[in-house]
């Protein structure tokens, strides 16, 4: 059988419906990302008619007091959040707070994510991205080279600390789109193992958004505890 | 000296609107390889490109056992040439020319390897 495969970050775009159906041929479930709740309720009119689609929330905050009112409001409309800390208090926040599924870390705020930030992470079932379209996308020179040593640190910590990780080449044209084999090599650049990629493209985020939706349904109390009928 | 083993890996290229063929293939992949793993990688890799067929946009890459995820990596990550977009999609991997053909392409005609005309076989 397939295994089933997730890519965990498709924005929400004008040629959104091009992306999805190239990435079909390679994924069972695509997870679009959108950054306001304007475009939530517009990308759930549109890809009402789309099947296995999930919904992803990006939050770029500014405060931890703005993050929180946001997160009330969004927490049970999306299936998954995630969050792009800019300072070491919300970095803080996002790894100890139980609405946030996802950290986004990148070559601008990989010096965020410390050992104590993934310790935190890791106690808390946090997971962090790794965005490979960013490395991708970079033209050869030395902005590249920055951007795979501080891609390949944050992967590392992440790995030591046993901090569960998830990969996209968060697509903007059909030329981003990547199969689950090549992102496995893609790994290589990064030194990860092809068993962790695919892993966190398939495994990970499928249990995550599982969970979060049994959440969503209102029969959840505690991992691995349901209610169960008489005749059952 | 032990006869080093190698891995074929069939590709197939994408382009907005670029016209490829052969030696175009050979110093896109070749440079790739070089910008990311340098040159004492790219000498002991042994890279080469078997065969190109510039009207389906496929072809087969050889390469030393030791470093085909190195070379898996590199078609990956090719992305821009000149500013135009361009993508090396990868279809599979074999250990001999023949079975990588057979896997991965299908070949109607077999007078020589720059004239075939290759199918792709979809096995997706």
């Amino acid at each position: 059988m397939r295994r089933p495969f997730i890519e965990p970050n498709v924005p929400f775009q004008e040629n959104f419906l091009e992306i999805y159906e190239e990435l079909t041929k390679y994924y069972s479930e695509i997870v679009v990302t959108i950054n306001n709740r304007n475009d939530l309720k517009e990308a759930t009119k549109k890809l009402r008619e789309l099947k296995n689609i999930s919904y992803r929330y990006h939050i770029v905050p500014t405060r931890i007091s703005d993050t929180k009112v946001l997160l009330r409001k969004i927490r049970f409309k999306v299936d998954l959040i995630s969050i792009f800390p800019n300072s070491k208090n919300l970095a803080a926040f996002s790894a100890r707070d139980r609405r946030i599924d996802i950290l986004v870390f990148d070559s601008t705020n990989f010096n965020l994510f410390t050992t104590s930030i993934a310790k935190l992470a890791k106690e808390n079932e946090k997971i962090l991205e790794i965005n490979f379209g960013d490395i991708i996308r970079t033209p050869h020179g030395t902005a590249k080279v920055s951007k795979l040593g501080r891609y390949r640190a944050l992967s590392q910590r992440a790995i030591e600390e046993n901090v569960k990780l998830i990969f996209t080449m968060s697509p903007v044209s059909k030329y981003d789109i990547k199969s689950p084999r090549e992102l496995g090599a893609l790994g290589e650049l990064l030194d990860i193992p092809p068993k962790i990629i695919i892993d966190g493209i398939s495994k990970i985020i499928k249990e995550r958004i599982e969970l979060n939706r049994r959440k969503r349904s209102g029969e959840y109390i505690l991992p691995d505890v349901r209610i169960i009928k008489k005749e059952d | 000296m032990p006869r080093e083993r190698r891995r074929y890996i069939a590709f197939k290229t994408i382009t907005s609107d670029i016209n490829l063929n052969k030696g175009k293939v050979i110093s896109l992949v070749l440079n790739e390889f070089l910008k990311l793993f340098g040159e004492y990688e790219g000498a002991k890799a042994s890279l080469y490109i078997v065969e190109y067929d510039s009207d389906q946009g496929t072809g087969i890459l050889k390469v030393n056992l030791k470093s085909f995820r190195k070379a898996m990596a590199t078609l990956a990550s090719i992305r821009y040439d000149a500013g135009k977009d361009i993508k090396f999609e990868i279809l599979g991997v074999s250990g001999t020319i023949r079975r990588c053909k057979k896997k991965f392409l299908t070949y109607t005609k077999s007078k020589s390897h720059d004239n075939e005309n290759i199918k792709i076989r979809t096995n997706k």
